[in-house]
């Protein structure tokens, strides 16, 4: 990944100079490719992540753009970041087995509640270390 | 702008990220939470943006820019421990799969505060980042009465037209209670006029000398009807409760003793005794309770 993104710096991929690093690259992705790629694709769909706090938080970071793609391609970054934590702590869930169903005729929905322990299990896993007090005095 | 307005903003914004990071966990296939969970996840995610912003900006000046390109932003997230490829993947499966779009609860604005007259425009001295001035009725004061007129004129006129209006009333409800002579003979009602009582002796007042003190009487309100006492006439003497009453009201009637004092004093004794509005006020006996 390292490899590939250091190659980034020329977005613009047919402006590759020498046909022997083309010959060595062509398994590779270019990052640049996919970028543009990416970045043609924003448009059309809309993060779950307004465009506006993300933006007024990258601006707390000092981070401004002309080209709004780019924090679309912020808020999806974020989004994919909670979406794995919440899909690990589903898995964590599902595990441990103690589901609350609500019974009925032929259906049973299987409700599935987020407690800080599967989360803080998932977040571990991520190297993030949560640990909450058992109760507040 | 004070502090509390840049930390509404701040709540405002986290409140929309929290929401997100909900609706993030659902779509994952929770169907609740913990509020301590979301809160934990809201931090993370502010924190997690906040970085991105920050390491993308340090890429971008280490190549010598100040604005960040996709680059960057892919540095960033490769620096974050995410893969850029897999963020492709999970854009194209999020296209797919349909994200039911969170309806953004916009804060309702401050209702507009009433105006009651235009704003008076800054001076061409007054910078234009100062306020604006206030509504004009917080420092313009208006009376909210009419300003009695004093000229000579008005007040003289008024004065007439009272004076008038009360002779006028009085001299009508004498007629109404008292007899009355009539002008027209048909109606009696349009201009009723007071009864002249005739006295027995109508001579006595020109033969008898009447001791009249001038300044006594403009000053004083008592004063004694002449028929019933002439041999010690004074004017100041005898007041008796009956007269009392009676020469009030003549002090009401004339303002400087223009009527003939003879009139007044005739309708004095009538009043008294006949007329049943201006008898003394007589308290009813209160039953003692045994």
């Amino acid at each position: 990944m390292a490899l590939v993104s250091q190659n980034s710096t020329n977005s613009n991929s047919s402006s590759m100079s020498s046909e022997i690093e083309d010959k060595q690259l062509e398994g590779v992705q270019l990052a640049g490719d996919s970028l543009e790629d990416m970045l043609n694709h924003m448009g059309d769909y809309a993060p779950t992540i307004p465009e506006a706090v993300t933006g007024y938080y990258l601006n707390r970071a000092g981070f401004e753009t002309a080209d709004p793609r780019l924090v679309r391609v912020v808020s999806l970054a974020a989004q994919k970041f909670i979406s794995d934590i919440a899909n690990d702590a589903l898995q964590h869930c599902r595990m441990k087995g103690s589901v609350q169903t609500a019974r009925r005729p032929g259906k049973q929905d299987k409700r599935y509640t987020l407690t800080m322990d599967d989360l803080s299990a998932a977040l571990s896993d991520h190297g993030i270390n949560v640990k909450k007090p058992v109760y507040f005095t | 702008m004070t502090s509390t307005a840049s930390s509404k903003h701040a709540a405002a914004h986290r409140r929309a990220l929290s929401v997100a990071v909900a609706a993030l966990c659902r779509d994952a296939g929770f169907d609740s939470s913990t509020e301590s969970c979301i809160e934990t996840l809201t931090e993370i995610v502010q924190s997690y943006i906040i970085e991105f912003g920050r390491s993308s900006k340090s890429f971008s000046e280490l190549t010598g820019r100040t604005m960040p390109m996709v680059t960057d932003v892919a540095m960033a997230v490769s620096q974050m421990g995410s893969d850029i490829s897999n963020l492709r993947e999970y854009q194209r499966k999020l296209s797919r799969v349909k994200i039911p779009k969170q309806e953004m609860m916009y804060p309702t604005g401050t209702p507009a505060t009433l105006e009651t007259g235009q704003r008076k425009k800054h001076p061409s001295y007054v910078p234009d980042y100062l306020p604006v001035f206030p509504d004009p009725h917080t420092y313009i004061k208006t009376a909210t009465f009419k300003k009695l007129e004093n000229t000579y004129k008005v007040v003289r006129t008024n004065a007439a037209t009272q004076q008038r209006s009360v002779e006028r009333a009085l001299t009508n409800f004498i007629a109404k209670t008292t007899d009355s002579q009539t002008l027209f003979p048909g109606d009696s009602n349009l201009f009723p006029l007071i009864a002249c009582t005739p006295s027995a002796r109508p001579y006595s007042d020109a033969l008898l000398p009447i001791d009249h003190d001038v300044a006594k009487e403009s000053s004083q309100v008592n004063r004694d009807p002449v028929e019933q006492h002439p041999s010690s006439h004074d004017s100041g003497d005898r007041s008796g409760i009956g007269q009392n009453e009676d020469d009030a009201k003549n002090a009401d009637l004339s303002s400087s003793g223009e009527t003939p004092d003879k009139n007044k004093r005739k309708v004095d004794a009538v009043d008294v005794s006949s007329n049943p509005y201006m008898m003394k006020v007589r308290k009813p006996k209160l039953k003692k309770k045994r």
